[in-house]
């Protein structure tokens, strides 16, 4: 069996890279995509307590997780798509003005 | 059986650590999108390691098969495949000093996050956890869903549905290149 500390290990190091993505890109697109990576190793973590814990709980609230992030990528990217189609871009950086 | 195990697992995460790695650095977003969807997959083996099987399963469908199909569409819709890399060439070149100033500031920071979260798992270690046989079954995952976490469960059918208001409000709206 492999102990539990290798699979936080990797969800650390998941976390990780998923916030470097959202502090350096430049894409919303991308951005979001670090940020799923950023939930996912989230999701690894709570599996990997909730297996070596015995309690189903983690599994459930990793449920919960998958369900949040369908509707935070629905919206988030609904938001892309009206910004592109607004202002012709996707950089962060230029989206200084609440009034488009 | 025991060294199999230790395979697949170094196998698995290696696979989803080095495909998130891509997510990040690859300019394309599509290539991101399926980077992404390696990554999915190699997550849900992992979870199959830990006997969630349930969880796998909506990992890989939900996942792989909703939210990446999502992103796809829209990339493809919106045409941005490269766009972060024709930016205008005046502004690249002013701020491309900047910029290689901000992503080290930031890589500092996030290797301090990395090594505050290795710090924790390594205090972790002396805490010793009972593994006990959990399988995540969908009986068992059922059980605990519809008894002792179903507020939470219909909370959560609460905001798909304001997901669903927000886009369709979002997407209604009119709007045009100024």
């Amino acid at each position: 069996m492999i102990p539990l500390d290798h699979y936080l290990v990797t969800s650390a190091i998941l976390f990780v890279i998923g916030a470097f993505g959202v502090l350096v890109r430049r894409n919303i697109i991308l951005i979001l995509l670090s940020i799923e990576i950023m939930l996912n190793a989230a999701n690894l973590s709570f599996v990997a307590f909730s297996s070596a814990r015995g309690d189903i709980g983690g599994q459930v609230i990793s449920l919960f997780v998958i369900a949040i992030a369908a509707s935070e990528v629905a919206v988030g990217l609904a938001i892309a798509v009206l910004i592109f189609k607004n202002r012709r871009t996707l950089d962060p950086n230029d989206m200084n003005l609440m009034k488009g | 059986m025991n060294h199999l195990e230790i395979v697949l697992f170094y196998v698995f995460s290696l696979t989803a650590i080095a495909s998130s790695m891509i997510v990040v650095t690859n300019r394309k977003p599509a290539y991101g999108v399926l980077a992404l969807a390696l990554a999915m997959l190699a997550l849900s083996a992992l979870f199959i390691l830990l006997k969630a099987y349930f969880v796998a399963v909506i990992q890989v469908l939900i996942y792989a098969g909703a939210i990446l199909v999502l992103f796809l569409f829209v990339i493809m819709l919106l045409g941005i495949n490269n766009l972060e890399s024709s930016e205008d060439s005046w502004r690249k070149a002013e701020l491309a000093s900047r910029i290689k100033i901000r992503r080290a500031i930031n890589l500092v920071l996030v290797i301090s996050l990395l090594a505050e979260l290795l710090i924790v798992i390594s205090a972790l270690r002396d805490v010793g956890f009972s593994r006990q046989n959990l399988a995540g079954t969908v009986e068992a995952i059922g059980e605990a869903l519809f008894t002792q976490y179903l507020l939470p469960f219909e909370l959560v059918s609460g905001i798909l549905l304001i997901g669903i208001f927000g886009v369709v409000n979002l997407a209604q709206k009119e709007v045009g290149p100024k």
